[in-house]
């Protein structure tokens, strides 16, 4: 009999725990999808229950419990991600997915902390942005979609955002000329307008 | 080798007739069973008697009789089981194009290929702020204190082939590109 439905305990908690330490140190980790879902989850509640109690011995045992590596995560906490996530209500991490693992093909996903320093789908973002601007082609709506997802409509984070763009297109695509196999987006009859929504047929490209 | 031994016993069944054949018990006869080495068989020795004729009614066969199959599995429903349509590789569906790099990705997750390349982005860039930092220096040591705490570290032959991890480390295959279609060959 299940005497418990979604508590961890055991090993995986152990587990976890350590997964938390190294994603609050790193900002951003690759696992398997399941227990990317529990890093994702267990990461908002660490962040709440600092917003609301701080370092009172009642907080400092939650973190006993849910971390390890205790004075530099409960320090990165308290100087960086309090701050940071202060005008959020919670969502102060992300999932996304990746291919299968080779060896094992689990299936794979990085999670990212968001506004944080390693956030994947903001540089995304930031890539495409670039590679439109150097060919000179108009930004399509998916890509306006994420863009306004990820800077959530601030002006801070739309300068960011800018200071993004101008960084990949230096590293990635300096050269407008060379940048291979991206013309422009084919787009599909009933996708919306969104270029590549479904893989295009051979006769379209 | 299993039905040559078994003919005595079949024929002792038959003919109803008591006969107490002995059988070594000993790890020697299950191997000479299925090892097909008969001559380890040591019949000489001392052994436990079993008197077929009360064992008879039992449900015991002293694993003489086993099961197997009828029929040999005949070449086509061998090639069927084999060649199953349900273990066939199925197309992939779900998938688009990398907005970043242009070559086909799953729909719904990022290119690998673009995701290192962030990955690496991301390492320089912790990289350079950590050398912007000014490090503690660790002591210098005298030589033969140095020796002596380091004296484990020998570079050895085969750690050359560990460094190279290209070699052995598993690495995702570049998936194709999409490609403009000629027009002028139409
Ligand atoms: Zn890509």
């Amino acid at each position: 009999m299940v005497k418990y439905i979604n508590r961890i305990v055991g090993k995986d908690a152990i587990r976890l725990n350590k997964m938390m330490t190294s994603f609050i140190e790193h900002e951003s980790i690759v696992t398997t999808r399941k227990h990317a879902k529990r890093v994702v989850e267990r990461f908002d509640q660490i962040v709440n229950t600092a917003k609301r109690q701080g370092v009172t011995p009642d907080a400092y045992r939650v973190y006993q419990k849910t971390l390890n590596d205790l004075p530099n995560s409960v320090k990165k906490i308290q100087e960086i991600l309090l701050p940071r996530y202060q005008s959020r209500n919670g969502g102060y991490a992300r999932m996304l997915r990746l291919e299968p693992r080779l060896g094992d093909n689990a299936p794979q996903a990085v999670v990212e902390m968001v506004d944080g320093n390693k956030e994947y789908k903001f540089w995304m973002a930031a890539r495409v942005v670039a590679r439109l601007r150097q060919q000179g082609l108009p930004v399509d709506s998916k890509t306006k979609a994420q863009v306004q997802q990820v800077t959530q409509g601030s002006p801070e984070r739309a300068d960011k955002f800018e200071e993004a763009v101008k960084e990949m297109t230096e590293r990635f695509y300096p050269v407008p000329e060379k940048i291979q196999g991206s013309g422009p987006l084919p787009k599909k009859a009933g996708s919306g307008g969104k270029g590549y929504k479904h893989c295009p047929p051979p006769k379209m490209l | 080798m299993a039905l040559q031994l078994t003919k005595p016993f079949v024929a002792a069944l038959s003919a109803q007739i008591p006969v107490a054949v002995s059988v070594t018990l000993a790890p020697g006869l299950l191997g000479g069973l299925f090892g097909g080495a008969q001559h380890d068989l040591d019949l000489e020795t001392p052994s436990r008697e079993v008197d077929l004729e009360q064992h008879k009614h039992e449900d015991c066969d002293h694993g003489i009789v086993y099961a197997v199959p009828k029929k040999k599995v005949s070449y086509g429903q061998k090639r069927k089981r084999f060649l199953a349509d349900t273990k066939a590789l199925k197309p992939l569906t779900n998938l688009n194009r990398c907005p970043a790099c242009g070559h086909v990705k799953r729909m719904h997750t990022l290119c690998m290929h673009c995701f290192y390349e962030l990955r690496s982005f991301f390492a320089k860039k912790t990289r350079d702020a950590e050398s912007l930092v000014d490090k503690k220096q660790p002591p210098t040591l005298p030589a033969h204190d140095e020796a002596f705490i380091y004296k484990n570290k020998i570079d050895r032959p085969h750690y050359d082939k560990l460094k190279d991890t290209a070699s052995y480390v598993l690495k995702y295959p570049r998936s194709q590109v999409y490609k403009k279609k000629d027009k002028s060959r139409d």
